[in-house]
């Protein structure tokens, strides 16, 4: 009994003075570093955020979400809006397109969830493409500008302060997908994943629970867009409802491992910095690498990182990871 | 009255293009259960392959199409090799395929480079009953109609045809009666591809063709399929009339972005509604 509590007790000491020298690394970051270093941990929190709100739907509950960008272009759309045309200021502005992501993720996910698993994908990417679409035509164009696109500058969020807000929302991401990991909420959506229908005879309310999960993963969707929005301060439809963009959020879900807390930050960290410092020279080749490396994923490592490294006994068995 | 007749004839047009396209795609979904997403990029390499061999050779664009269908088979052949692994896991499969077609995607655009390209070949317009079409309508269709028969022939009556059909009913029994299932499923991949293939050359002669097409065509074969009723080339002449004659009319009131916008969310709304199809006969 004794030595049971030692290692464990032989844990929590390091990881605590990690978590310490993480924090003060990340709070202290943007004040000594170049606005490009600066703009890089931007896109590492944005996709940490994506990615984990992407895990909720997708990695929980098995829904793979191929139309994912759809939800964070209208975040990145109503925050145009809201900024441009009314002024809001950026705090509520973000909150809002959170809830409005949430609430088409909400009405569009009712009937989207009712369609058999790898069919919902194929719904769902072509929701998307049609929303792309739509932003893009002339009816939308007074609103949104069609595909010439729109600058989004009217707000007072310096780059450090975007800095910190993304950290802020890729932290809460983490913390909802611990939470759900570690609750009977994300048992019943792992229950989803792999047989619904016996879930559905255990008693498991399965519409809700996808709903919810839908929810949650639109409203981190649209919000994240909405910074994004304010970060890259020029969107149209091409670049804010860019398949690249669920390509990239995918991968990085499948390889750091679905339905496991920290596989996709450290993909996502991972495959932003790799991408940023490897291949930034080829940008043309970007889609094309991450969809071999997609395949390479499927084929060798279809768990993820995460769990295959639980497997080889490197990493314990627990749901906290 | 005299005013619909015109995108009543382009809509039969390019519905037996979009049967056509997509009947490959069809094929391979009803025999590997697979949803196949580098169809797109089978379609863009025809009109590629077509593209460079009349620049070389100087031949008469029709004469390809044999040509490409080979090619295409022969490419479909060896993409296969990588996607058998997951070939009965649904969910393995798409993401599999969609990452290859990314990748393929990007290569084309390495190679080719990103311009539109165009071969326009027929394009005279002849007249039927008051309406003026560009020839290639004509072609378009003959094209599609022949490539179609023989494929129903080629399944109804030829061994190879009767052998890819039972291993689309079921594997087991199939390999119990003797039918080699791989090389079965090597072979309908390879047709499929190179349907949408010979449909990439249509393409090219009648519109334009750019390394980034393969996804809107996705959609279309996407769209056909799920209208028609998915599982057997019969939903996809089906589907692909429907989905013609909407793109065609949708273009003819609207503008041609409302109509594939309206194409696209037909999709969702008919998984939704009716995923057996417009006439309840598929079976997936």
């Amino acid at each position: 009994m004794q030595l049971t509590i030692k290692k464990q007790a032989s844990y929590i000491v390091p990881s605590i003075a990690f978590a310490i020298a993480l924090a003060v690394f990340l709070i202290a970051l943007p004040y000594w570093s170049s606005h490009y270093v600066v703009s890089l941990m931007c896109s590492i929190f944005f996709y940490i955020a994506l990615v984990q709100s992407l895990n909720v739907l997708s990695g929980f509950a098995g829904y793979v979400n191929f139309g994912y960008v759809g939800w964070v272009g209208i975040g990145s759309y109503t925050v145009m809006v809201l900024l441009n045309r009314y002024g809001v200021h950026w705090l509520p502005a973000l909150f809002l397109s959170g809830i409005v992501s949430m609430i088409v993720g909400i009405v569009i996910g009712h009937p989207l969830l009712k369609i058999r698993g790898i069919y919902f994908a194929i719904a769902a990417f072509t929701f998307a493409e049609g929303i792309r679409f739509l932003f893009s035509s002339e009816i939308m164009a007074p609103i949104t500008h069609g595909g010439e696109g729109v600058t989004v500058t009217n707000h007072d969020l310096s780059l450090n302060g975007q800095y910190f807000v993304a950290l802020f929302i890729a932290l809460l991401s983490i913390f909802v997908v611990y939470k759900i990991s570690t609750g009977k909420f994300g048992l019943r959506l792992l229950a989803i994943k792999s047989e619904e229908l016996p879930a559905e005879c255990l008693g498991i309310n399965t519409t809700a629970d996808k709903i919810v999960a839908f929810a949650i993963s639109s409203f981190f969707a649209g919000a994240v867009g909405g910074l994004m929005a304010i970060h890259i301060f020029f969107i149209d439809p091409e670049s804010v409802f860019s398949v690249e963009i669920t390509l990239q959020a995918i991968l990085m879900l499948f390889l750091g491992g679905g339905g496991t807390v920290f596989g996709p930050v450290i993909a996502a960290i991972f495959l932003t910095l790799t991408s940023e410092l490897l291949w930034s020279k080829f940008i043309l080749l970007h889609a094309g690498i991450l969809g071999i490396i997609l395949v390479f994923v499927i084929l060798f490592l279809p768990e993820g990182i995460v769990p295959w490294l639980q497997d080889k006994k490197i990493l314990p068995y627990t749901r906290k990871l | 009255m005299e005013n619909l007749l015109d995108p009543l004839f382009r809509g039969v047009a390019l519905g037996a293009l979009f049967a056509l396209i997509a009947s490959g795609f069809a094929l391979i979904l009803g025999v590997m259960k697979i949803i196949n997403l580098v169809q797109g990029e089978f379609l863009m390499l025809g009109g590629y392959a077509t593209f460079f061999l009349v620049q070389w050779t100087h031949i008469n664009p029709i004469m390809t199409i044999p040509l490409v269908f080979i090619i295409i088979f022969v490419l479909g052949i060896i993409i296969e090799q990588i996607v058998d692994p997951v070939a009965t896991k649904e969910a393995a499969g798409v993401l599999l395929t969609f990452g290859l077609a990314a990748f393929m995607r990007n290569l084309s655009l390495l190679v080719f480079s990103g311009d539109n390209r165009t071969m326009p070949y027929l394009v005279d317009s002849f007249e039927v009953f008051g309406v003026y079409l560009p020839q290639y309508t004509i072609l378009n269709f003959v094209v599609a109609l022949l490539a179609m028969t023989m494929l129903f022939v080629f399944l109804k009556t030829t061994s190879w045809g009767k052998a890819i059909r039972a291993i689309s009913e079921n594997v087991d029994l199939a390999q119990v009666c003797g039918i080699e299932a791989r090389k079965m499923r090597i072979i309908s991949y390879g047709i499929g591809a190179g349907l949408s293939g010979i449909g990439g050359t249509l393409v090219l002669i009648s519109r334009n063709i750019e390394p980034q097409m393969g996804g809107p065509y996705l959609g279309i074969m996407f769209a056909v399929v799920i209208l028609g009723g998915m599982g057997d080339i019969l939903g996809a002449c089906i589907g692909g009339l429907i989905i013609g004659l909407i793109a065609a009319f949708g273009a003819h009131f609207f503008s041609s972005t409302v109509a594939l916008a309206i194409v696209y969310l037909l999709v969702p709304l008919m998984l939704l509604v009716r995923p057996r199809g417009v006439f309840n006969r598929g079976n997936m």
